[in-house]
């Protein structure tokens, strides 16, 4: 009886190999990023929305 | 007889999704064996044990099995489990033939320290075959395991 490590890829053996559920497990989503890039649109906004109002104000 | 509410401050009804940070989802490991070309092409012996996945610490096994794709000597058959704790806590006396193996009552344990999951080759000596070993798993360890509440923070 032997122990045979086959963990790491080698003859006989792939080697372990790891599959996420979501095929873009580190890539962020197209959706993700149009969400991210309104986001950033918006604050623009609100920032010169803010400015115009302390001008106005004094 | 009390009835205590810990499930924390998190809104009720609330579930991490994928747009969450930090969220957590199962993952497929595998791992493909040509039995007839490992130990220099003789194969396995009878009683040897192929360690053929790393299962990390406090991962929960939701499923591990065997798929023979392509047959083993005569008269082989294969345990899948952990080697020193239960060896066949996954597959049990799998056949030499080509399929998925049996999913057995024990299965879907929490590993809770770092281990490998082992394939059994048992009843007889293997000079041919490939076989792929999968796991889903999951990592299960806490996320917030400090209390920091005290009593009065908690039910007040």
């Amino acid at each position: 009886m032997a122990t045979i490590d086959l963990r790491k890829a080698q003859k006989g053996a792939t080697g372990q190999k790891i599959t996420h559920m979501y095929p873009n497990h580190n890539i962020k989503h197209e959706m993700e990023e149009r969400v991210e890039n309104l986001e950033i649109k918006l604050d623009k906004i609100l920032n010169l929305l803010e400015d115009k109002k302390e001008k106005i104000n004094g | 007889m009390a009835t205590y509410d810990v499930t924390g401050p998190s809104t009720a009804g609330a579930r991490p999704g994928r747009f969450s940070a930090g969220v957590r989802t199962p993952y497929l490991v595998e791992n493909t064996i040509d039995i007839s070309a490992i130990n220099s092409d003789a194969g396995a012996a009878q009683n040897d044990v192929l360690q053929v996945l790393d299962i990390p610490a406090e991962t929960l096994v939701l499923h591990a099995g065997i798929e023979v794709l392509t047959a083993l000597s005569s008269s082989v058959t294969l345990d899948l489990g952990i080697t020193g704790g239960d060896v066949d806590t996954f597959v049990d006396g799998d056949t030499n033939a080509t399929g998925y193996s049996v999913l057995t009552n024990t299965a879907r344990p929490v590993i809770a320290s770092a281990d490998t999951l082992d394939v059994l080759v048992l009843s007889a000596a293997s000079s041919a075959g490939k076989i792929r070993v999968f796991a889903l798993l999951c990592d299960v360890s806490g996320v917030d395991e400090t209390d920091r509440n005290s009593a009065t923070q908690h039910d007040g």
